[in-house]
């Protein structure tokens, strides 16, 4: 085996996997070191992909060339819209998906990508010379890179926990890794410990599904990935709900909860509690919602999505067999918490390169995260930036105003929390522009350069050419009265005394253009549905383009400070009366841009007047 | 504007002019280093916020026995070292310890940089920085009643209150989007609905306060209309208690309008006398007169028109109409002037005046009438809004009203958490919690030295 490599990725997880695609593809000789080759791309949670903010991620992943999104449609057993109840800012994509298929695909591609080796091993140091990583060590030997991407998850001193018994590993029944946080925290990294948890999975043969609700995909099925010409939806899902038993249950093992016995020291993530945690915070809550889904068509077990638990074996049983439907359950895999190593992500640059040794980037749940989305994301965005600097790239950055991969790296980086962070739609300031029907537009100029669309340019280009005409010439489409009215009487509106723009019958709530489309000649052209997710995608540019174009406004205002730079190594112990808090705030997390230092908890807006002022001198 | 601290201003802070005393102040790290060159002892030896007597020289030679208010950083204004040295007023004396403090290495302070020191050193922020502007530019005891109140904070908690109510409602809507996924609903449309109501109304409860700022800010204007030689200039004269018009028995002598200040009741009155209207004039000096009186109808908060009453009870009613039209918010009554020289029996009521310049006859009247007036006006309001301020609520309520709009319509929560952060943002403008470089320029680009 050589024993040098441009790239070096340790971990084979979600962020892994487009690391080592993505400097692969750039053209870095990449490794991809795993301590179990098999595993790679294992869905260790919910077989799902996507979900609430976390669906535009993946968007956003296909537009920058990651892979995420076509292993999620190849694998994918049903797709649905969330929250089409809302408005057109928060709807997400979400599959459910094949536990097995997905390695399956995403081991497929990684054995395809070249220059790209796979290495099965365990790393057990990390070898850095006058804070430049050098290379690694495994097994004993030796390895030399010039850029190391660490995508350790949660293996890192990983330990499981259920209720009090508590083995080591990273995953239940796959061992953890020890060495690695001791040998970086010798080199001055900051690290803590968080925990994340996972439910039971029960057999699907045990449960009586009659007392259950069926849950179906979206008809027809819309695939991730621009690539995917076209997913079916392969299976149904079972809704059903907790009950005042399964809490009065559950309250009783509470003593011997690792969170609540403070056997877990780690923090847990607020938005995807435990059903413990959930009973404890809405006290008020009689009831919550379970999601049956079931991990692959060739296995008969079924993810129990909504009661994570990391309560003792016999609670948790008795606790699930209060359920509607799931009287008679057989558990295959008992719920468990994993505490794991994470290094406080203030330690890097936007780039996700560490700030303290060059060449060292970390993407994924050892940054502090949750979710396999926001792993992939930043292990792209990891992969991007290390292959840049090895071949005179520009780096990459995604600011708040480009995506939400740019809204998390910003928190991550300036927010730096004690509990594992989880996109958000409510985190994006412009999310009425950051959609995820638009990830292409927003995304594609900025990243065309590192070549990792390939076959992607003709799409974007027709699809946006054709987006335009669309709206250009729709907006000089009248509709004559009685059509007009009769669109309006089929949906309730009030009705009109004269002919109509097209545009502003779009305006009202209840209009869509494919309702005009279906109930007048008007739109004839864009008949079909390939022509559907334009046409979508238009009205939403016309139904809200007022608050487009006030964020456009609040964006170029942001982009200012943005672009007001603070320079590097900037001592801001010299700013004059700055507060004790924000001066040790802003040396800590060094601030590249006033736009950022604004950003940091604690920092307020006349410690802000200060910096200028300074900066001014 | 100077941002730089370190070095140590100083300024006369009384108004040029002869005066007993005078009043200088000198901020900064050097203030005591600078003013025990010019003193026969060590001003810092004295206990912070004590004041001490003494001469003051220059290389020796004494220039004036003075008094020293000395105040120890940062429990300051400005949170530096400040000295403030009394003197005697005139032009020399306070110069000449001016000259003396800047050749022993302190600067010249430029407008409203001691304000600023303040704020940088966090003594101040930018609404009660704002404040002391307003104080200083005041010019009725009324309003320095309001302003007093929002250099201590009262305003500041009225918006941060509002601030919080939007705040919570705001997260609930973000909230309740993030969790859409699980079906729960946090806020109900009604409930929406009826909060955004009230934080419409509140906003504009802060507005309506605006108007009676601006007139206690910079006074009630009272206009004098009339047709030429109704006597409107005499009545300004007499009104004003002395001299101000030309006063000629040749109609159409104020061809420009005279304004002038006087109290009444406590509060500021601009009194102004305007041209004679004369709908068949051709002296052009006279028309552009007659329609500078018109521009300054819209200004008015009362408007007398002055008739002359040997013309008739009724030569001036379509004056009143045209003032009603332009200005439907004013204050409109008769003032028939020359009283005197009719015989009929005559009555005020409460838009009707008779008055007589010559005999000095219904003044009191005229002055009832516009202190009547002006009392319907709330002027111990909390606060006292400048443009500024209202502009930013101003645009708090339009995203409020948008944000309600919507709700009724049924839009959904994402869009109208949209409208909300806006509404947010403003607020924050107000009060400083949001970074704003303009607005650190604006507040102390209109500051007065000394200050």
């Amino acid at each position: 085996m050589t024993n040098s490599f441009d790239v070096i990725v340790i971990g084979g997880g979600h962020a892994g996997i487009e690391a080592c695609i993505a400097t692969a593809k750039m053209g870095c000789n990449t490794a991809l070191i795993s301590m179990s080759v098999d595993t790679i791309g294992r869905l260790s949670c919910n077989p799902s992909i996507g979900g609430s903010a976390k669906g535009h991620l993946v968007k956003e992943i296909d537009a920058i060339g990651g892979v995420m999104p076509l292993i999620a449609d190849r694998s994918g057993l049903q797709f649905k819209m969330l929250n089409t109840s809302k408005g057109p800012a928060i709807w997400s994509p979400r599959s459910q998906n094949d536990k097995y298929l997905y390695p399956y695909y995403a081991q497929q591609i990684l054995k395809e990508t070249k220059n790209l080796t796979l290495i099965e091993g365990t790393v057990s140091q990390i070898l850095c010379e006058n804070n430049n990583i050098k290379g690694i060590v495994l097994q004993g030997e030796t390895i030399y890179c010039k850029a190391l991407i660490l995508c350790g998850g949660t293996f890192l001193n990983g330990k499981l926990y259920t209720g009090q018994e508590v083995t080591e590993g990273g995953r239940v029944q796959e061992k953890s890794a020890k060495g690695l946080s001791d040998s970086l925290s010798t080199f001055g990294l900051e690290i803590g410990r968080l925990k994340t948890g996972t439910p039971p999975r029960i057999y699907s043969s045990s449960v009586d599904f009659s007392k259950t609700n069926i849950e179906c995909g979206d008809d027809p099925p819309i695939p991730f990935s621009h690539k995917s010409q076209q997913v079916k939806n392969s299976i149904v899902c079972y809704s059903t709900h907790t009950n005042e038993n399964t809490h009065e249950i559950l309250q009783q093992g509470f003593i011997d909860s690792p969170m609540f016995t403070g056997l877990i020291t780690g923090r847990g993530p607020r938005y995807c509690p435990s059903i413990e945690d959930k009973i404890y915070r809405f006290q008020d809550r009689t009831s919550h919602q379970i999601v049956l889904e079931p991990e692959a068509l060739q296995s008969n077990t079924i993810y129990v999505n909504g009661f994570s638990t990391s309560l003792p074996k016999d609670i948790q049983e008795r606790a699930l067999k209060t359920i509607p439907g799931l009287e008679n359950a057989i558990i295959e895999k008992y719920g468990y918490a994993v505490e794991y190593d994470f290094f406080y992500p203030y330690q890097l640059h936007y780039t996700l390169e560490s700030r303290k040794i060059n060449g060292l980037y970390m993407a994924g749940q050892i940054n502090g995260t949750s979710g396999y989305e926001e792993a992939a994301s930043q292990g792209l965005i990891a992969g991007i930036n290390a292959a840049s600097k090895i071949k005179g790239l520009p780096e990459l950055i995604l600011s708040r105003a480009d995506a939400y991969i740019g809204v998390m790296i910003d928190d991550l980086v300036n927010k730096s929390s004690d509990e594992p962070y989880r996109i958000f739609t409510s985190l994006a300031e412009y999310r009425l522009l950051l959609r995820q029907d638009n990830a292409f537009e927003r995304l594609y100029d900025k990243t065309s350069v590192y070549g990792l669309h390939t076959g992607s340019q003709v799409y974007v280009l027709q699809r946006l050419r054709s987006k335009n005409k669309m709206l250009s010439e729709i907006r000089n489409i009248k509709i004559d009265k009685e059509t007009a009215n009769t669109i309006y009487a089929s949906v309730g509106e009030s009705i009109t005394k004269e002919s109509e723009q097209l545009i502003s019958m779009c305006k009202r709530p209840a209009i869509t253009l494919s309702l005009i489309r279906e109930n007048s000649s008007a739109l004839n052209q864009w008949k079909g549905t390939t022509f559907d997710s334009i046409l979508k995608q238009a009205e939403i540019e016309i139904k809200y383009e007022g608050y487009i174009a006030r964020h456009l406004v609040e964006i170029s205002k942001f982009k200012e400070l943005e672009n007001k730079l603070i320079p590097d190594n900037y001592d801001f112990s010299r700013v004059h009366s700055l507060s004790k808090e924000s001066k040790e705030k802003l040396m800590k997390i060094k601030p590249i841009s006033i736009g950022q230092a604004s950003r940091i908890p604690g920092v307020s807006p006349t410690d802000i007047s200060l910096l200028v002022i300074a900066l001014k001198r | 504007m100077h941002f730089n601290t370190d070095e140590t201003i100083c300024s006369i802070i009384t108004p040029p002019g002869l005066s007993g005393v005078a009043l200088l102040r000198i901020s900064g790290n050097d203030a005591s280093t600078i003013i025990n060159k010019h003193i026969h002892f060590n001003i810092t030896e004295k206990s912070s916020h004590s004041i001490s007597y003494g001469i003051f020289y220059n290389n020796d030679i004494p220039v004036d026995t003075i008094t020293l208010f000395w105040y120890k950083g940062p429990h300051s204004f400005t949170g530096q070292d400040i000295i403030e040295i009394g003197c005697h007023g005139g032009f020399i004396v306070p110069e000449q310890i001016l000259q003396c403090l800047i050749s022993s290495g302190a600067r010249r302070a430029e407008p409203g940089e001691f304000s600023l020191r303040a704020f940088l050193n966090g003594k101040l922020d930018l609404t009660q920085a704002e404040a002391i502007n307003d104080i200083i530019h005041l010019q009725s005891p009324a309003a320095l009643e309001s302003a007093s109140k929002q250099l201590i904070g009262s305003f500041k908690k009225e918006i941060i209150s509002l601030k919080d109510k939007t705040e919570k409602l705001f997260k609930y809507l973000i909230l309740d989007f993030d969790f859409s996924q699980e079906n729960i609903q946090l806020v109900s449309h009604d409930t929406l609905v009826q909060e955004l109501t009230i934080l419409y109304t509140v906003a504009q409860s802060f507005i309506r306060t605006f108007d009676s700022a601006k007139t206690l800010r910079s006074g009630y204007n009272v206009l004098l209309l009339g047709h030429p030689n109704a006597g409107k200039s005499s009545l300004f004269n007499v009104l004003l208690g002395y001299s101000r018009s030309i006063i000629s028995p040749i109609p159409g002598t104020t061809r420009d309008f005279v304004e002038a200040s006087l109290l009444i009741d406590g509060l500021h009155v601009n009194l102004i006398d305007t041209a004679g209207i004369h709908e068949n004039t051709k002296d052009i000096i006279e028309i552009e007169g007659i329609s500078l009186s018109m521009n300054l109808i819209n200004k008015a908060s009362i408007i007398c028109i002055v008739n002359d009453i040997t013309c008739g009870i009724h030569n001036s009613d379509h004056l009143y109409n045209i003032a009603k039209e332009l200005n439907s918010d004013a204050d409109i009554c008769f003032i028939h002037n020359k009283a005197d020289h009719i015989n009929d029996e005559f009555s005020n009521d409460s838009h009707n005046i008779y008055s007589s310049v010559l005999s000095n006859y219904g003044l009191q009247d005229i002055l009832n009438y516009i202190s009547s007036c002006m009392s319907k006006t709330d002027i111990h309001m909390s606060f006292l809004l400048n443009q500024r301020q209202v502009d930013l609520l101003k645009e708090y309520q339009n995203h409020i009203f948008s944000a309600l709009e919507l709700a009724k319509q049924g839009e959904t929560t994402d869009i109208l958490a949209i409208d909300l952060r806006s509404a947010l943002d403003s607020l924050g403008l107000i009060i400083g919690t949001i970074y704003n470089e303009d607005l650190l320029n604006d507040v102390f680009a209109s500051m007065c030295i000394g200050k």
